[in-house]
């Protein structure tokens, strides 16, 4: 009998694949389905070598311009003959960022990798607790709807991220906190969240903190039963994003995770918290384990269907997206635990999140139903569980941009296409619910007034929903 | 808080609604291109005029007894990194117990050569009463500052601004400012502690110049220092309840002529915050055991000043002041340690108890026919408002035969020339004299966003000499009132107060804008 969550503490990151993340870890445990390094792709251009993976990845400037990493591309990225269904040769990654980047030896770089040495945290933690090296992405997309899936096992049916309408209208399992169970969530952001968009969630401001605060109650065992953290996606109002999608530092992440973990682990509750670090989807990035293809089980053929995306790409959600890194983190998971039994996806998170806290409530729909569950990796029970804390070291610079540094002049980028996204969605949203926006999101020019405008739109609900 | 205070009703209302908007900063003038088409955005417009940087309205900023003044600001908007903007306090918002913190990086503020330009202002205030004001400030900040962190006491690593060993969120910073303000009505009642309740009044004109400099040596301590040059002019008047037409010098020093005043001055700021949260290790399931826990915020603002006043070409008006400040504030709020379920909550006062607390804690559209239903949850923070504990004390020295002028001496009563409240329930300016005291404290809980309740009690008194400020001249007063709260703040206020003797007096505060 595993020991209960009481606690379950979600971080997700950006864009990034196992393999690129911990594939390496696989020399040191060879149970990890990593890399071997012999691991290939087609070349950009014809007759050009084939290029495989290396252990040189950088914290920045590897991956600019962004990867492509819509379906479309996935579905180039994982089938170098374009045909992602039964069992995709994973070789298209190089060729398919060649036509981002126009350029064939950048084009290389997306088979580039971290090692455990320069990723020294996530690294540390998944080898000194547990690593799921089978955990997918839910869709073969980009962030929004794999964002969308950790919260509602569907993506109200979109499957690009030009999607407007489908974080307003998204049911999630935060609707299932409702005053029939005794528990309690929490979302802690920087001030950016599709979640703020959300239709029930606009009117739960109480629910929203601000991440820092989050030490603070963390230490002082104030995190209700199910929480979720939010990074910073851009730059802006003396925040550094550190959400890890390229081409921010990855070692601003590497801080986070540092942060949340000490955190957690002066933590009263921390011998039954779990700490999943997840990242959304693999950003355009290599990884060499063909994604599952999903069939409905026709005992959930009662619970509602996902809603299926419409043209150009018509999809009915039965087919998961490219792996991503999973690191389970908890005093009742013993050291070098390699979770690879089920496939896991995001819909996984609501499934879990529903039967340790809202067992009474009913599956949103049959990805739900039918996403293993991680209820009981908590292995370790009684005088067994660790008392240990695991000493991080720092995060790894290696490229060479010091983000603070120069920031007496300070220059703001141009916003990140996620980021506008954000602010086009919640002006969606604020519309839909008769509030007026802060403003016109397309005459945003730079990433601090899109963070800007979305704690301006976030102001407003609060507003709105203090006044009800 | 700075405070103004009048007797208005009539502009009560509007000046609470204008007031508002001074403070919000959601609304654009892009809310006037619809605003004959509803109420909503006819509102956020109004809101907008007086507040879209950098140039709008404003209502405020005329010490009382002045009347109602409406100007324009062009301003640069504040940044919180200023030594000279005292920082949002932290504010523990109902039901969303989690603290905003401002944003003290310089990465925002803009650049002037090799200077931060932190906020910038020019004013113009008009009265109803034909005073008038204009003023125009600067802050700069000399860059040299870098981004750094650093490791709090609670062994979190935090941000900071790095200057050799400084590690602050402020940095160092220097204020220009000038202003010019022409007020027609300033109340006097003779000075001392027992001064007969009959008003006289006088115009006072001043032009004053001044420049300071703040240095952040940790987070919750900093030095200041500046220097200051005033002129104030008193128009004689043959009005029959001026001033001048019914006082002479020799009672009332300062009443013949006005010297210019070279001030410098030294001050010692400390502004620390803490929280009080005790670790607990609570579980979901809790049904007994202590219903709370608390979540306090406890921010100490003090400040103690010494001030040189050097009358140019007479000397028997120069004087010497120490000046004490200090405001303790306490957020109350509770983190809740076990759960209630409707059925647990009773009926008659237990269930008004009990859904009272639950909108204290943020929770509503309980469906109280459902005995199972979660009333309170376990963690879930509630507030229960705000106590502020102030006071305000002014020692002065004087050489032999030197006095100081009445325009400078502290008053108490109302509220005085720098809008700082005192007796709510006795006129502005009540009592006047070299030396002052007076304590506060003011307690107020929201009702429901944005309004809340006030409970308040104010004493002072003033003394020729700081040893003559004794309990027997102590007044006292107590009201209850309604305030006005924006992103956590108290922003305006009405109550009635009882304590001058003649039954409840009824007033209204709002802040004070510059």
């Amino acid at each position: 009998m595993p020991t209960q969550v009481e606690r379950l503490v979600v971080l997700m990151l950006e864009n990034r694949s196992f393999d690129h993340m911990l594939g390496f870890m696989k020399q040191d445990n060879p149970t990890i389905n990593g890399l071997n390094g012999d691991e290939w792709n087609f070349p950009a251009e014809e007759g050009a070598p084939n290029v495989t993976v290396s252990q040189d990845a950088g914290d920045v400037e590897d991956l600019n311009p962004d990867p492509n990493h819509e379906f479309a591309h996935v579905t180039n990225q994982i089938s170098s003959t374009g045909d992602p269904v039964g069992n995709p040769d994973m070789k298209g990654f190089v060729r398919d960022y060649f036509t981002d980047c126009h350029d064939a030896t950048h084009a290389a770089k997306i088979m580039k990798c971290f090692t455990p040495e320069t990723l020294p945290i996530l690294s540390t933690l998944a080898k000194e607790y547990a690593v799921c090296d089978r955990w997918f992405s839910s869709v073969p997309g980009s962030t929004i709807p794999n964002r969308m899936f950790v919260h509602g096992a569907s993506s109200a049916g979109s499957l690009t991220q030009d999607v407007i309408a489908a974080p307003f209208a998204l049911h999630t399992i935060f609707e299932s906190f409702d005053a029939t169970t005794p528990h309690d969530f929490a979302i802690y952001t920087s001030g950016s969240s599709i979640l703020l968009a959300n239709r029930y969630l606009l009117q739960q401001q109480d629910k929203f903190h601000d991440y820092s605060n989050f030490v603070f109650d963390a230490v002082n065992g104030n995190l209700p039963a199910y929480t979720f953290i939010e990074p910073a996606y851009d730059d802006g109002d003396g925040l550094f994003a550190n959400s890890q999608h390229p081409d921010f530092p990855v070692d601003r992440g590497e801080a986070l995770i540092r942060e949340i973990y000490y955190a957690l682990t002066k933590n009263p509750d921390w011998k039954s918290t779990l700490f999943l670090i997840l990242y959304d989807e693999h950003g355009g990035i290599f990884d060499h384990v063909p994604p599952p293809v999903l069939t409905r089980n026709p005992i959930y053929n009662d619970l509602p269907d996902v809603k299926h995306s419409g043209p150009p790409d018509v999809f009915d959600f039965t087919r998961l997206g490219v792996r991503v890194p999973a690191v389970f983190v908890s005093p009742c998971i013993p050291p070098n635990t390699v979770l690879n039994t089920r496939d896991y996806e995001h819909s996984s998170v609501v499934a879990t999140v529903r039967k340790l806290f809202c067992p009474d409530s009913q599956p949103l729909n049959w990805r739900e139903a039918q996403a293993p569950t991680f209820d009981d990796v908590l292995t370790l029970t009684g005088d067994s569980i660790r008392n240990d804390v695991v000493e991080l070291p720092d995060p790894v610079v290696s490229a060479g941009i010091d983000v603070s540094a120069g920031a007496a002049e300070p220059v703001f980028r141009a916003p990140t296409d996620l980021s506008v996204l954000m602010a086009h969605t919640m002006e969606f949203s604020l519309e839909q619910r008769g509030l007026e926006p802060p403003g016109d999101f397309r005459t945003l020019t730079n990433s601090a007034e899109v963070v800007a405008y979305l704690q301006k739109a976030q102001q407003i609900s609060k507003a709105a929903a203090g006044a009800q | 808080m700075r405070l103004l205070r009048s007797r208005s009703r009539l502009c009560l209302l509007a000046a609470f609604a204008l007031f508002a908007a001074t403070l919000s900063s959601a609304q654009t003038y892009h809310d006037c291109k619809s605003f004959t088409e509803n109420l909503h955005d006819a509102i956020d417009c109004t809101e907008a005029l007086f507040s879209e940087a950098p140039l709008h309205l404003t209502f405020s900023s005329m010490p009382p007894g002045n009347g109602f003044a409406v100007g324009t600001v062009l301003e640069q908007n504040n940044h919180y990194v200023s030594p000279f903007v005292l920082p949002r306090p932290t504010v523990i918002v109902p039901g969303k117990a989690q603290p905003q913190q401002p944003d003290f990086s310089t990465k925002s503020v803009p650049s002037l050569g090799s200077l931060w330009s932190a906020d910038g202002r020019l004013a113009a205030v008009f009265s109803t009463n034909g005073s008038w004001l204009t003023t125009g400030s600067l802050t700069v900040m000399p860059k040299g500052y870098v981004p750094g962190h650093r490791t709090d006491h609670n062994g979190v690593e935090v941000d900071c601004n790095k200057l050799g060993p400084l590690c602050t969120r402020q940095v160092f910073g220097m204020h220009m400012e000038g202003t010019h303000r022409s007020l027609q009505t300033i109340s006097f009642y003779g000075t001392g502690p027992g001064s007969p309740p009959v008003k006289y009044t006088f115009h006072e004109n001043d032009t004053f110049g001044s420049f300071r400099a703040a240095l952040p040596v940790v987070d919750w301590l900093s030095l200041e220092s500046g220097f200051e040059y005033r002129q104030t002019d008193l128009p004689a008047s043959t009005a029959a309840n001026s001033v001048s037409a019914n006082f002479n010098p020799a009672t009332v020093p300062g009443l013949s002529s006005q010297p210019g005043f070279a001030h410098p001055y030294v001050a010692v700021r400390t502004g620390p915050t803490v929280y009080l949260s005790p670790k607990t290790d609570d579980h979901d399931d809790n049904h007994s055991g202590p219903l709370m826990k608390p979540y306090l915020l406890f921010t100490f603002r003090n400040g103690a000043e010494y001030h040189w006043y050097a009358a140019q070409g007479d000397s028997v008006s120069s004087f010497q002041q120490v000046v004490i400040d200090s405001d303790e504030n306490i957020q109350l709020a509770t983190r809740v340690r076990h759960y209630v379920q409707v059925g647990d909550t009773g009926h008659g006062l237990s269930r008004l108890f009990y859904s009272t607390l639950a909108r204290a804690c943020g929770d509503s559209g309980i469906d109280w026919s459902k005995p199972k239903d979660y009333v309170l949850k376990v963690r879930q923070p509630c507030r229960f408002g705000n106590l502020d504990l102030r006071s305000h004390i002014v020692a002065s020295r004087t050489g032999t035969n030197s006095a100081v002028p009445f325009y400078l001496q502290p008053t108490v009563g109302g509220s005085d020339i720098d809008s700082r409240p005192s007796l709510r329930a006795f006129p502005d300016y009540r009592f006047r004299a070299p030396d002052a005291l007076f304590v506060q404290t003011d307690y107020s809980v929201p009702i429901r966003d944005p309004l809340g309740l006030l409970v308040f009690y104010d004493a002072g008194t003033v003394g020729p000499t700081f040893s003559s400020l004794s309990f027997a001249h102590l007044r006292q007063d107590a009201g209850l009132g309604v305030t006005l709260s924006l992103q956590g703040h108290v922003a305006a206020q009405g109550y009635l107060a009882w304590g001058a003797g003649h039954g409840p007096t009824f007033g209204y505060n709002f802040t004070k804008f510059f």
